[in-house]
């Protein structure tokens, strides 16, 4: 269709067969493949205008249906390189045609997709966050820090007025602690998932619901023989009194396919 | 402990994933809004329309991640150690 000048790219997957996936991408769009060499891409026809919606629940949707389609795309062609969301390529004149602008991509990129290739094979990305309760390690801490229990016992043979400062310090150094504490969690944490990992890209840590710290929040490249060891492993955290452990999978590894490029033609 | 995809917990996974990450392109081939290559934009950023984000700067944002990329990206080059523990804890931050 001649407004349908974009092609709007779910990933590139290790297979050179052109096929039809059907009418499974972003509102019911016919996805298909372009191949070149040993690759093909995973695309849909549409103009060149990203998508964009106030609605959230449409843009719900839209996620779901591009994940949906890299789904269907591994469990066919093993191996997918994601892209993110709203990636539409367009031709750069009248005479290219959209699939040939993919394809040439594909020719002009193919050293990368190779390498990006051979570092996700039978690999699979895990989102792992840890938790953990302030009170009940608060709690723990009090009980068995010395200076806490110093300052307790000090304070209960002051006046009104000293006990106060004597409670503000007592809370400055409980936090002092719990920041001690929290550091080597993490480094703790972070060294026993690591020998599971091939690879780990640290978040941001978000703000968690309830009367929980997210310590850390991580991004796995894991092989697929070691999810089962990365379990076991997470398994024990999430044991520990006072910790919890959210873990999600398996994702395409969007967190390990971005770094290999900067380049912009013309630079 | 089994990862789990069930949709309705791991919704904000999705989300962090799809919108902010994945595949980058040579910036030259991409769709452009307002003459600026669609690429890495958060999609809450697309939502808010492109001359708010010109306006607010988040244009900038999008050239800082990437400069900090080619930089790890130079760091590992030169065989130089990634800076994987620079930040910690949240609360140690």
């Amino acid at each position: 269709m001649e407004q349908e000048k974009g092609r709007y790219l779910y990933g590139v997957a290790a297979s050179e067969s052109a096929v039809r996936l059907g009418p499974m991408g972003i509102e019911g769009c016919d996805v298909y493949t372009i191949p070149y060499g040993d690759f093909c891409a995973i695309v849909h026809n549409c103009p060149t205008e990203p998508y964009q919606s106030t609605d959230e629940e449409m843009v719900k949707r839209w996620v779901s249906a591009h994940q949906g389609v890299l789904d269907e795309a591994k469990e066919r062609f093993g191996a997918v390189i994601p892209f993110g969301f709203d990636t539409i390529l367009q031709p750069g004149d009248e005479a290219t045609s959209p699939d040939q602008v993919v394809k040439d991509w594909l020719k002009g990129d193919y050293e990368r997709l190779c390498s990006i290739m051979e570092k996700i094979k039978d690999r699979d990305e895990y989102g792992v966050q840890i938790f953990y309760e302030p009170g009940l390690i608060g709690r723990q801490i009090a009980e068995q820090s010395q200076e806490i229990q110093k300052l307790k016992e000090e304070i209960a043979t002051k006046s009104p007025g000293m006990a106060y400062i004597y409670r503000q310090k007592l809370e400055k150094v409980a936090k002092a602690e719990m920041e001690k504490l929290a550091d080597r969690w993490f480094k703790d944490f972070y060294g026993r998932l690591k020998p599971h990992c091939d690879d780990i890209v640290i978040e941001k840590t978000r703000k968690a619901d309830g009367d929980r710290v997210m310590l850390l929040n991580l991004s796995c490249l894991v092989h697929k023989e070691k999810v089962d060891s990365l379990g076991r492993e997470l398994e024990e955290i999430n044991n520990m009194d006072g910790f919890s452990v959210h873990f999600s999978g398996p994702w395409p590894p969007y967190s390990f396919v971005a770094k290999a490029v900067v380049s912009i033609k013309g630079e | 402990m089994e990862p789990t995809r069930d949709t309705h917990a791991t919704l904000v996974d999705l989300l962090d994933r799809v919108l902010d990450k994945g595949l980058i392109l040579n910036a030259d081939l991409m769709i452009h809004v307002a003459g600026i290559p669609l690429l890495g934009v958060k999609l809450n950023a697309a939502l808010a329309g492109m001359e708010t984000m010109l306006k607010y700067g988040i244009w900038q944002d999008w050239d800082e991640a990437q400069r900090s990329i080619a930089a790890e990206e130079r760091r590992r080059t030169l065989g130089l150690a990634p800076e994987e523990m620079s930040h910690l804890s949240p609360i140690a931050r």
